[in-house]
This record gives C-alpha cells, sequence and structure tokens, in this order.
C-alpha cells in the first residue's frame, strides 16, 4: 500500500510541476463552465424579432400582443435581411416584418374589405417552439383586424357610414362579453423547454468529465516507455498495485474537475441540478469509468500522438452515440436502444430523470451501480493488458 | 528550381502522413464518425398525424367549432377529429395519447385541453378554439351593432359580409435557416481540422528533435523553403479532409451546404486560419510535447467557444465577443449567409475574417518558425 500511495503523491507533484497541465486541471473546466453557462444559462425564454420601419395602430397591437405572450421577448431589427440572418443562425427563434398598408397587396384588402391593413411576413427556423409562436402570432394579428373587419360588415350590411358603424360596434363590444378560451394542460410538469435545456447542458457534463478523465491515458503511456514501470516492478511492486496507484491518482484529478464544472455551473450560473446529491454521486462514478478507460488506452497504446487521437474520437464519438449532444429522449428508438452500449447513455438517461423528472439518488442509483462496474471492468482490463505487455 | 525542393519535400510528407494512423483518425474517420451519428440522431422520433378530441353540446358555439375550423381541416385529411362526452373524458384521453390534444365547448365558453409533449397539435388545438372563438363574438357584435343601428340584421348576408378571404399573414422567402446536418458537419469538420493541420507545421519541431532539420539545412536549403514546404503540407492536408468531410455529408447524409464557390471560397480561407494557427504554435514551443499540448487546448478552446459542440448563437456579453474571435464562429457565419438561396458574395464578407485572423496569428507565427530553424 505504501507504494501506491508514494505513487499518487509522485504523479500528483509531477502534475503540479509542467505548467501546460494547469490548463488541461483548471482552466478546461472553468471555460466549459463559463461556455455552457452563457449559452444555457437560467434563462428560457423565446425571443422573436421584428422589423417595423412604420408602425401604425394595427402593427403596434401586434408587437404589444407579442410582447405580452409569456416568457417571449420582442427584438427590433433594422432591416429584413438582418432579421432572416438572426433567426438562420437561430440567435432568434423566429420573427416577422411589417409591409406597411402602401406596400401590401391585393391580399391585405381582402382580409378587411374596403380597408388596408398591413401584411406580415413571417419567419421561423422549422422547430416545435416555432409553431407556438406561429399560433400566438396569427392569433394576435387576426385580433388586430377582427374590429375593423366586424365594422366593415355592419357599415355594409346596414347600410351606414364607417364611423357610424364604428360607434355601434364599440358599444356591443362593451356590452356583449367575449366567448372565454380556457388553456388547460393534460399532463403535468412534463419536459419543458427550461428542463430540456438544462438536460443539454447535463450532457455536456457527462462528455467533459470523460473526456478530461481520458486524457490521462498520456500520462501512464509515458511511464510506460520511459521504463518507470518495469522498475518499479523490478522494486517488486505488483501491476495491481501499479494500476491503482495511476488509477487513483486519475481518478482524483477527473473527480477534481468534475467538481469544477459542477460548482462551477452552480455558483457562477445559478444552475439548478435538482438533486446535487445524486448528480454529484454519476458524476463521481463516471469520473470512475474515465479513469478506467484512460488506464486500459495508456497500457495498450504505442505512441502519445496515436493515445490522444484515439481518445478524443472516442470521447467524442461515445458522447454522440451516448445522448450528450443531443437529448437521448429524442433518438429514434432503435438507435435509443444501442446508445446504451456507452457509459455516457446510462449517465445521461439519469440525468434525465433527476432533472425533468424530479428523480433523487432513489431512483437512479442502479444506473450510478451500472457506472461504478464499466469503471471497475475497465481497470481490471488494464491490469491484464499492462500484466501481458510487461512479460 | 527554387520550388522544385519545396514541392519534393512537400510529397514526402504528404505520403509519410497516409501511412499515419493518427493522422487519418483525426482528419477523417473520427469527424465523419460523428457527423454520421449526429445526422442520423436529427432525424428525430417518428410523428404521426394530428389526431385532436372534441367534446360538442348542441350550442351554435359547438356548430361554428366543428361547421367552421374543424370541417376545412378534416376534409383535406389532415385532422382526424374523435368525439368525447365529457371535458373528463377529453382529458383522460389526452392523458393516455389516446388523442395528441382537445376542445371542448361547455356552457359557451372554450377549453383547450394541451399535451406538453405535443406543442405542435396543442398549437393547432388553441389555434382552431381562438378563431372560432373570434368569429363568434364577431358575428354576436355585428348583429347587436347593426339592431341598435335600428336595422333587422339578415344573418345570411351578415355572414357574408364578414366571411374573410385570404389572410395578411404570409411565410418570408428563404428563411428554414442553416440545415442541421450542415451545422453539424460543419462544426464536427472544423473542429477536427485544428487537430488535422498540426501534422505539417508541427513536423518541424519533430524534424528538430529527430536531428534531421540540422541536416536539412546542410543541404542547399534555404529555412523558408523548409518553412513552406511544411506549411503546405497543413495546407493539403486540412484542405483534403475538408473536402472529404464536405462531400460524404452532402453526398452520404443530404447536407445541403449552399453556393459552391461560397464554401469553397469560405474553405479555403479557413484551413488558411487553421494553418495560421499552428504556425504561431510552432513558432512559440520549443519541442513536441509542448506543442500537441498547446494545439490540443488550443484547438479546443477554439472550438468550444467558436460552437463546434452547442451553439453559441443565443450567448451575450463576453462570450458573444469570444465567440465572434474563433474561425469557428466566422466558418459558420458564412454558411448561414449562404443559407435561403443567396450566390457566393455572401460569405466574403466572414471569408475575409478569416483571412484576417490567419494574417494576426500566421505572420508572426511563421517569422517565429523561421527563426527558430535557422537558429
Amino acid at each position: 500500500m505504501n507504494a501506491v500511495v508514494a505513487m499518487v503523491r509522485a504523479n500528483l507533484l509531477r502534475l503540479v510541476h509542467e505548467r501546460s497541465n494547469l490548463f488541461f486541471l483548471v482552466i478546461l473546466p472553468m471555460l466549459i463552465v463559463f461556455a455552457l453557462g452563457t449559452a444555457i444559462g437560467g434563462t428560457a425564454s423565446y425571443r422573436v424579432g421584428v422589423v417595423d420601419g412604420a408602425p401604425t395602430e394595427a402593427s403596434t397591437f401586434v408587437r404589444d400582443r407579442m410582447d405580452d405572450v409569456a416568457r417571449v421577448e420582442v427584438v427590433d431589427y433594422d432591416d429584413a435581411a438582418e432579421l432572416r440572418d438572426a433567426v438562420a443562425r437561430r440567435s432568434i427563434d423566429a420573427g416577422w416584418i411589417v409591409d406597411g398598408p402602401a406596400d401590401a397587396s391585393g391580399a391585405s384588402a381582402a382580409v378587411v374589405p374596403g380597408a388596408v391593413v398591413p401584411a406580415y411576413r413571417w419567419l421561423a427556423a422549422p422547430s416545435s417552439d416555432g409553431m407556438d409562436l406561429r399560433t400566438a402570432f396569427d392569433t394576435a394579428v387576426a385580433d388586430s383586424t377582427s374590429l375593423q373587419q366586424v365594422t366593415a360588415g355592419v357599415a355594409q350590411t346596414a347600410g351606414v357610414g364607417a364611423d357610424e358603424a364604428a360607434a355601434a360596434v364599440a358599444a356591443a363590444v362593451e356590452a356583449i362579453p367575449g366567448t372565454e378560451v380556457t388553456l388547460v394542460d393534460a399532463k403535468a410538469g412534463e419536459a419543458t423547454r427550461s428542463s430540456i435545456r438544462a438536460v443539454l447542458a447535463a450532457g455536456q457534463l457527462t462528455l467533459f468529465i470523460f473526456l478530461t478523465s481520458l486524457t490521462g491515458a498520456g500520462y501512464l503511456l509515458i511511464s510506460r516507455q520511459l521504463g518507470v514501470i518495469r522498475r518499479m516492478r523490478a522494486a517488486p511492486v505488483p501491476v495491481s498495485a501499479i494500476i491503482l496507484g495511476e488509477g487513483v491518482t486519475r481518478f482524483l484529478i477527473a473527480c477534481g474537475q468534475a467538481a469544477i464544472i459542477f460548482f462551477g455551473a452552480m455558483v457562477l450560473f445559478g444552475v439548478d441540478w435538482r438533486s446535487p446529491g445524486a448528480v454529484l454521486a454519476l458524476c463521481v462514478a463516471m469520473a470512475l469509468v474515465g479513469t478506467g478507460g484512460a488506464m486500459l488506452l495508456g497500457s495498450l497504446g504505442r505512441s502519445e500522438q496515436q493515445v490522444s487521437a484515439i481518445s478524443l474520437a472516442i470521447s467524442l464519438a461515445m458522447a454522440a452515440l451516448g445522448g450528450s449532444m443531443q437529448p437521448l429522449e429524442f433518438f429514434p428508438d432503435s438507435v435509443r436502444t444501442l446508445a446504451f452500449v456507452t457509459p455516457h447513455a446510462w449517465m445521461n438517461d439519469a440525468l434525465w430523470k433527476i432533472l425533468v423528472d424530479g428523480a433523487g439518488f432513489a431512483e437512479v442509483w442502479p444506473s450510478v451501480a451500472v457506472l461504478v462496474a464499466i469503471g471497475l471492468a475497465l481497470l481490471v482490463a488494464a491490469t491484464v493488458a499492462l500484466r501481458r505487455h510487461l512479460k | 528550381m527554387k520550388l522544385g525542393l519545396v514541392f519534393a519535400m512537400l510529397a514526402r510528407d504528404l505520403r509519410s502522413r497516409l501511412r499515419d494512423r493518427s493522422a487519418l483518425i483525426l482528419a477523417l474517420v473520427a469527424p465523419a464518425a460523428l457527423i454520421g451519428i449526429l445526422s442520423a440522431l436529427v432525424e428525430g422520433p417518428d410523428t404521426d398525424d394530428i389526431s385532436l378530441g372534441v367534446v360538442s353540446d348542441s350550442s351554435t358555439l359547438a356548430t361554428a367549432l366543428e361547421q367552421g375550423a374543424l370541417t376545412s381541416l378534416t376534409e383535406d385529411g389532415t385532422l382526424a377529429v374523435k368525439e368525447y362526452a365529457d371535458l373528463a373524458a377529453l382529458r383522460k384521453a389526452v392523458r393516455a395519447d389516446k388523442v395528441a390534444a382537445g376542445i371542448a365547448v361547455d356552457d359557451g365558453a372554450l377549453t383547450v385541453v394541451r399535451n406538453p409533449d405535443e406543442t405542435i397539435d396543442s398549437a393547432i388545438a388553441e389555434a382552431l378554439a381562438r378563431s372560432t372563438a373570434r368569429s363568434m363574438d364577431g358575428v354576436g357584435q355585428a348583429a347587436a351593432a347593426i339592431q341598435a343601428l335600428g336595422v333587422t340584421p339578415d344573418p345570411q348576408a351578415l355572414a357574408t359580409a364578414l366571411r374573410t378571404s385570404g389572410s395578411n399573414v404570409s411565410e418570408a422567402e428563404g428563411t428554414e435557416g442553416i440545415d442541421q446536418k450542415t451545422q453539424i458537419a460543419s462544426g464536427m469538420a472544423t473542429f477536427f481540422l485544428f487537430f488535422t493541420v498540426g501534422f505539417g507545421v508541427l513536423g518541424l519541431l519533430q524534424e528538430r528533435r529527430q536531428g534531421t532539420l540540422p541536416r536539412l539545412l546542410a543541404a542547399p536549403v534555404r529555412p523558408w523553403q523548409i518553412v513552406l514546404s511544411k506549411v503546405l503540407v497543413s495546407f493539403v492536408l486540412g484542405l483534403a479532409s475538408m473536402i472529404v468531410l464536405i462531400g460524404f455529408s452532402t453526398w452520404v447524409l443530404g447536407a445541403q451546404w449552399g453556393d459552391p464557390l461560397g464554401v469553397a471560397i469560405l474553405t479555403v480561407c479557413g484551413v488558411t486560419a487553421a494553418v495560421g494557427t499552428v504556425s504561431l504554435v510552432a513558432g512559440l514551443v520549443r519541442n513536441p510535447d509542448q506543442a500537441n499540448a498547446a494545439q490540443s487546448m488550443i484547438a479546443l478552446v477554439l472550438g468550444l467557444l467558436g460552437g463546434s459542440f452547442f451553439s453559441m448563437a443565443r450567448a451575450g456579453g463576453i462570450a458573444a465577443v469570444a465567440s465572434k474571435l474563433t474561425p469557428h464562429y466566422w466558418y459558420g457565419e458564412g454558411l448561414v449567409r449562404l443559407t435561403g438561396g443567396r450566390d457566393w458574395t455572401a460569405a466574403l464578407e466572414p471569408a475575409g475574417y478569416l483571412l484576417l485572423f490567419a494574417a494576426v496569428v500566421g505572420v508572426p507565427g511563421l517569422i517565429l518558425a523561421g527563426k527558430a530553424v535557422r537558429s
């Protein structure tokens, strides 16, 4: 056991002495938190852009109604091309361009007989959110002209002037209550937009814990190449103790990096992990998987360049398949089943349960157990591989 | 024959890179695999037809709902309607996924039963309910106003007068935005590009460690020729990997990158920016180990901020500024500007920023690298 402690100590010292390590240990996790926090953050709102060169009563009515819709923020743009680009790069969800009555085509005249109303051009990137916004917008536009329509209809049917008709309609609107439309949700608290954003952030947590801990492979490889491990064997230190010593170091480092991302997101960006204990348990288990993977790769690899290329490729491919870049819930069924060959899917699935369904450790412990089992299996495989290599 | 030597060195380096498995993994295998996996996922779960549950009574409101808004949609087959006895039964049916969402008429009011899992169907139900309420209210108000004016309303004439034709909302042209497969492919291709180009310029440090650099210098080769050949290796490798990945995503996965000339200009400028970046690394560090570490750091940071992993488009403040300092951002921005069928000139501004980035990091990098070779 003394040998293990000595190895951990020596490894940690070696790590601190090389300045470039500081980047992977502290700066990269901080940067991930920063990028995640600003990209995902706490606000869950829609942003809708508008280009309105010459606001009229009707177009202002529509704008105000959109601004009143819950969680919608209306942003002004100067010209149509700028608005189009903003929608195309998805920095806003949707937008509309108001063509003043002067440029409005025949279509707008048909909406209100005898009157000209503004025409609107709607832009949205294809997504389910765009559909909701479009409904809100269509309702606002229809409401903006309905009074004019009724007035025109009254003037025509009763054969009176526009002003007289308008006064009569205004009185009728006062007197007759409108039909009430109530909205109820059949299911309570299913996946909302804000919790899906949290799940996307959590997916990146999975990705980077695995990625940063897998970079440890290079250290074992260098120790092997420099002959440090052969000499240790001669000491004599058993192979399992060598793997344990290297593994414990990498595991401690991976846990430290995970902690920076976990607490950083919480403290700096107010990310609500809902069940922090359960999320932390998953992070530690994932760090163990990464450590196991690093030890195996470090035992098998031939050159540093090869190991770093493979670890990057494996981390990203597994993350993609395991639901770190796109929530598992949105996978086609067959791919979703396949996804569970990756440890990432187990962690992301558990994170979905925690963040969306409000599950706690009691519900997600099987995922933690699976991750720990994968991590230990990888460490055993690494021991076997290293022993074979030393023979 | 000054360039002859450069090309001889270039050819030799390229041959050895083709045999190097780590170069192939980073330049082609990893990005192609990721693009493939992520594109398969954006197909999304299968969607089915719209089905709405309806609870109606014998009121005029129910008639207006069923004969107005609902009929036009059921007739063309976009909508299937199921009747339920009361609101409780409808809610139960939505909860059990028997119908996607529903509308109930009850005592002169409308209740829309939404389903948070079926946002589109719920939005359609809401729109139907609101338009029904609006036309009912309009007819009622108009009839009352006409009566107040001392005329007996003729329901038929009123209905004709209030019937609207057409809408003053239309879809704007060319706003479908950047297609998701292209976004994925360009994000991954540019991320790995910054690793791929390292296999050229950073070879200078390898040659120095192996002792082949002083021997090359003993031959009648000028230092600038050596640097140029390495820069060209980076450029050729980077461009080749981009071309293969663009081709793969277009022909195998059906991504739509936009105007070919515009994409070509962007890609050449993007590869130049990446080569400039590794030239700076080569000029600043002393040995291949440091070079690898520095290159990975830079590639990760630029990729992260530039939106290779997740979109930074909604970021504000410092993050938005930081994002715009990366070539990844400008490459993606160029593709965004090319959407909607615009021609190659739309990509010129982003391409200019890529070249600016290349000059700012590449020129000092090449000067330093040239000095390092001579010393």
